[in-house]
């Protein structure tokens, strides 16, 4: 019999109907309660015999964790250096807090915390036990070892939150460059300050033009200069002239970033980019190449340096006064301040502000960096400023202005951007330069030749290095003081390039108030104190880069010797001289 | 008619409902193995980052410097000082194996032999 005949069997009469319908709510209702067993049963199945099979079967470890993208907080993002070397990371450590109303043995707890952490003292750490808030800080940022110390004493009330803290695995190597960051992790100083909110958001490391294996030399040779004169501090570069990429940058006293609080302002203070100097004969490249570039001036001219000039109540005097009539690459080499004074006249006052304009002397450069100085130039700029400005007096510039713009002439004469984050493009073009031409090509050969004249005949020489061709230009300014310039307080600097027939690196070190010494005879000129630490610069940074050495080229500046007269023609020439 | 259809269904119930047990089971393992798995990888990741940065400190340039001057006898990176010069791969050494000193068992059962020769 069907189902169906059933049914109409039964639906006969009102009552049949009823009868019926109650039936069926009742099976319903009893359906609806054996399902409900079955869930329960089944579950019970599940969890007391399925679940610990399973939990058998498995390693055990109970996992509570749900996806860890829910918990994970962004962290800040690395600074790394060129090679990829970290300069800065944050990472998680545990801090301690303490919540008062769970500690039963005050005593207990607070001796075993001293003994974990001997800084603590055993009376402070026990008042704030004692405490009557819920929440008080015992110690940030612990250790992993410490943790589990704490862990393995198991006092309850004792708990940690998880907090960021910046590292800077290198210390105070590149401080100024990379900079410091608060407990908060917020940028004070340098990169961190400038990219800061860059790096707040996280993500992919931030790249530096930096190398900190140069910055260790570089580092290294200006601390034991400023140790063996005595000086007050002192500053360098080494910049890559082709694409402007900074790869070391020095600026001494420096500071432990960890410590950014108790730091003192000259500690902090920036000498590279923020700090502006009068530097003195390093200008003089500037001045002849304005002369060479404008006035196409040969190398055959003549400067009659024997009288100091006089303008009004200023007089301008040579510091070695050799007094004759000079050839222009002898008053380059031998720095005289009398025949470069001559320079600027000729080149004049417009002509040799225009090109100091050009090659970025006088307006702050663009730079990542905050602490970025702008340059004290002379205003109203007289004739009298054109002389001074010729040889680097009467005009402050930062070290890293000065590197550019002679970087701008050395490198073929197209004006280069100081940076210090690496260009992701730069890798495929390595020779990407901007358009800017700020002298001839030939300008900037015969400044090559200077340069390098500057080392193998005149005030440079101890920047020499065998096999690598160091050219460059010493400066020695004495320091402004009340009323005049003190004949005691020198700056004395060296700016080198090498190798000079195909020049790359700039390399710029500055030292602030040396003292002489018995080993350079009492001197403590750009001569005696920057060009040996440049040397000792460049050696080390040929065998970390691996440059070989190339003996090939010594003859680069040969052609300009014939203008360099020899003492037996200068004896000779006095000698008529006094006839 | 009836019996074998309901008994047909019933038994399709019941295999679904197998099924969809078996289902949520293998699901929730393989959520469990997923969570584990994340989780050592953020530990992982955590302990990567605390090992390479401690891997920069411990390179600093001024203590490799000083390491190599105390065990290499490389006073300074002035080429013109260098011990030697590197001049192709070829010449670079392989790797030394430190020699490390085969330990001997210890045990405390057993009297030492030396002293058991002292007796004899």
């Amino acid at each position: 019999m069907s189902k169906l005949s059933r049914r109409r069997f039964h639906l006969v009469g009102q009552k049949g109907g009823a009868l019926e319908q109650a039936r069926g709510r009742l099976v319903l209702v009893s359906a609806f309660f054996v399902f409900c067993y079955i869930i329960v049963v089944a579950r019970a199945a599940d969890v007391s015999i399925i679940q610990g099979a399973l939990e058998q079967s498995g390693d055990g470890s109970a996992v509570y964790s749900t996806s860890p993208k829910q918990e994970e907080k962004i962290s800040r993002a690395d600074i790394i250096d060129r090679n990829g070397v970290v300069l800065a990371r944050s990472l998680k450590t545990a801090s301690l807090f303490v919540d008062p109303a769970l500690i039963r043995e005050p005593k207990k707890v607070a001796s075993d915390l001293t003994k974990i952490f001997p800084d603590m003292s055993y009376g402070d750490t026990l008042q704030k036990l004692q405490s009557k808030k819920r929440f008080v800080w015992l110690k940030r940022n612990i250790t992993p070892d410490e943790h589990a110390k704490i862990l393995y004493l198991g006092y309850p009330g004792l708990n940690f939150e998880e907090e960021e803290r910046r590292i800077y695995p290198q210390g105070a190597l590149a401080v100024h460059m990379v900079g410091a960051s608060g407990v908060d992790g917020q940028g004070l100083s340098g990169i961190e300050r400038s990219f800061d909110e860059l790096l707040a958001k996280g993500g992919e490391p931030l790249k530096l033009s930096l190398d900190v294996r140069l910055q260790h030399v570089l580092r290294r040779e200006i601390s034991h200069v400023m140790k063996d004169h005595k000086a007050k501090g002192g500053a360098g570069i080494i910049m890559d002239i082709e694409n402007g990429e900074v790869m070391a940058s020095v600026s001494l006293p420096d500071f432990d970033p960890h410590n950014y609080g108790r730091a003192k302002d000259k500690q902090k203070f920036n000498r590279v980019s923020q700090g502006v100097y009068e530097l003195g004969s390093s200008f003089k490249l500037f001045s002849t190449a304005a002369l060479i570039d404008k006035e196409k001036a040969g190398m055959n001219d003549k400067f009659d340096v024997r009288e100091p000039i006089k303008y009004g109540r200023f007089k301008i005097r040579d510091y070695h006064a050799e007094k004759r009539i000079m050839t222009l690459p002898e008053v380059f080499i031998y720095s005289s301040n009398i025949g470069s004074a001559m320079m600027g006249q000729r080149v004049g006052n417009k002509g040799l502000q225009d090109f100091y304009r050009d090659i970025g002397l006088l307006s702050a450069p663009e730079f990542e960096l905050a602490e970025v100085g702008k340059p004290i130039v002379p205003s109203p700029w007289g004739d009298i400023n054109t002389m001074t400005a010729a040889f680097g007096h009467g005009i402050a510039v930062s070290p890293l202005q000065l590197t550019r713009a002679a970087s701008s002439i050395v490198n073929g004469g197209v004006l280069v951007q100081p940076t210090l984050v690496i260009n992701p493009n730069s890798i495929q073009d390595k020779k990407r330069k901007s358009a800017v031409r700020v002298v001839e090509a030939e300008t900037s050969h015969r400044m090559r030749q200077l340069l390098r004249l500057t080392v193998t005949k005149g005030t440079g020489g101890k920047a020499d290095v065998e096999g690598y061709l160091v050219g460059g230009k010493t400066g020695t300014a004495e320091k402004p003081s009340a009323g005049g310039y003190s004949r005691k307080k020198l700056i004395s600097s060296f700016l080198g390039f090498f190798p000079m027939d195909e020049p790359r690196y700039a390399v710029f070190v500055m030292v602030d108030e040396p003292q002489g010494t018995k080993e350079s005879y009492g001197y403590a000129t750009g001569g005696w104190v920057g060009a040996p630490t440049v040397g000792k610069v460049v050696s080390s940074m040929a065998s970390i880069l691996g440059i070989p050495p190339n003996s090939d080229n010594k003859q680069f500046e040969a052609s300009l010797v014939r203008y360099l007269k020899t003492k037996e023609q200068i004896k000779k020439e006095r000698a008529v001289a006094t006839h | 008619m009836f019996r074998i259809s309901g008994l047909l269904m019933m038994a399709f119930a019941v295999f679904l409902s197998g099924l969809l047990f078996w289902t949520s089971q293998s699901v929730q393992r393989a959520e469990e193995e997923l969570a584990k798995i994340n989780q050592t990888l953020t530990a992982e990741e955590d302990s990567l980052r605390v090992l390479t940065t401690e891997w920069s400190y411990l390179n600093r340039p001024d203590r490799l410097e000083k390491l190599a001057q105390e065990t290499l006898e490389i006073e300074t990176d002035n080429p013109k000082d260098a011990p030697f010069i590197i001049e192709g791969m070829e010449e670079i050494p392989e790797p030394m194996v430190p020699a490390i000193p085969q330990a001997k068992p210890v045990r405390y059962d057993v009297p030492v032999e030396n002293e058991g020769a002292k007796d004899e």
